[in-house]
């Protein structure tokens, strides 16, 4: 192996270690919600077959669950619900009424931590007006997001560790001391 | 120059290795005294126990206005202790931390209870909260109190926030008949915003919000 072909092997090692460092503290935080089906916020005028969650990682088959619950607090429906892969769903009566609803979540992360939170949305039929629906001016008015609440049960920021932060620039250091040692050896 | 080579792969291996199996937070399993709760005596310390091992960022103790009382804060392996520069005086007494767990994530926290005898409620309160769920705090000064949810929940938190406090306080939620309660220590005046997690029997969940306003 020529010596600038183990330099460039060396020095691309070195690059990676950095860009895997930088990369591991975001990784490490507990399950986050991405996305849902509703949409938070979503005004939407045809009846949801189901309720969907997605999460940024594999949620763990221990209770995890789901509720509907309309404006006033009355629960609609709830369930237990068994993840596949990072999502859960929940599906839902045929006949759900016009409003404002709050769809909870309860899941464990893979860490085994659970984590709680909800998206609201609004389900205005189209055709509220012509049919039957009971007051559809009043339930048909965007509410933008119906629970303005955020995804974690803990409160929390996302900051640093120094000790992981310590241990990175260590290994980064070691990584460079050995890529100069071999060009050092070289050179002599 | 190949086992220099060899160094550095194995150096490389050996970190992405490492921090993969660190993958939890550290929370507040308890403190003494404990969050809420009303003490004699003042304690000589303020203990506060970490599910994990946790480093210590910073830590203060408030007292009833809010002002810093000195003291001096360490922690050893789970547990933090935080030992007040000279007695802590009767009143609503805050302890505050923010903590590293081993996963990097920076947590916030905060207990309070009262030592000697609890103050005057003031008037009962209702909270307006989205969804709505009839809520009834039992007072409008700081202090001992309790919030009392229309919700037959089995379990569940409520978490306060208020501009006047650097982390939270968290008050857990007990069945209590046909409705639920969670009771704890709100130690300043001023908009206290609550964001409730109730949890029937059966795991039906809502997660209701909604502000409280204490006066002095």
């Amino acid at each position: 192996m020529s010596s600038r072909t183990t330099r460039r092997i060396l020095a691309i090692l070195a690059i990676s270690t950095v860009v895997w460092a930088a990369g591991a503290t975001s990784a490490s935080a507990h399950s986050g919600l991405t996305s849902s089906t509703p949409a938070d916020g979503s005004v939407i005028s045809e009846a949801p077959a189901s309720i969907s969650f997605t999460f940024d990682e594999e949620l763990l088959p221990d209770a995890d669950s789901i509720s509907l619950n309309a404006a006033d607090g009355t629960n609609v429906i709830s369930a237990k619900v068994q993840p596949t892969g990072n999502t859960v769903e929940l599906p839902l009566p045929a006949d759900l009424q016009a409003g404002e609803y709050q769809a909870a979540y309860r899941v464990v992360s893979a860490d085994g931590h659970p984590v709680t939170g909800a998206i609201g949305f609004t389900y205005a039929p189209a055709d509220a007006g012509a049919s039957a629906v009971a007051s559809p001016a009043a339930t048909a008015e965007p509410s933008g997001s119906a629970v303005p609440i955020s995804e974690t049960t803990e409160p929390e920021s996302t900051g640093g560790n120094p000790w992981l932060g310590l241990g990175i620039g260590v290994l980064i250091g070691l990584v460079l001391v050995v890529l100069f040692a071999a060009m050092r050896r070289r050179r002599s | 120059m190949r086992k220099a080579l060899v160094a550095a792969v194995l150096g490389s291996l050996l970190l992405l290795v490492s921090p993969a199996p660190a993958y939890a937070h550290a929370d507040l399993v308890r403190s003494t005294p404990s969050n809420g709760s009303l003490v004699a005596k003042a304690p000589s310390t303020i203990r506060l126990t970490f599910s994990e091992a946790v480093t210590l960022d910073a830590s203060s103790i408030l007292d009833a206005s809010g002002a810093v009382v000195s003291s001096h804060g360490a922690i050893n392996g789970t547990v933090l202790t935080l030992t007040p520069s000279s007695a802590l005086r009767p009143g609503i007494t805050t302890a505050t931390f923010r903590i590293t767990s081993n996963d990097g994530h920076q947590v916030d926290g905060a207990v309070s209870f009262v030592i000697g005898k609890p103050g005057a409620r003031g008037p009962a309160q209702s909270i307006g909260t989205t969804p709505s769920v009839a809520t009834r705090l039992n007072g409008s000064r700081p202090g001992a109190l309790t919030a009392t949810f229309a919700n037959k929940a089995s379990s569940g938190e409520v978490i306060w926030t208020s501009p006047s406090l650097q982390g939270s306080l968290t008050w857990p939620v007990h069945a209590r008949g046909k409705t639920s309660e969670a009771s704890g220590v709100l130690p300043f005046s001023g908009a206290w915003t609550m964001r409730a997690t109730l949890i029937s029997a059966k795991g039906a969940l809502v997660i209701t919000t909604g502000t409280a306003t204490l006066t002095p």
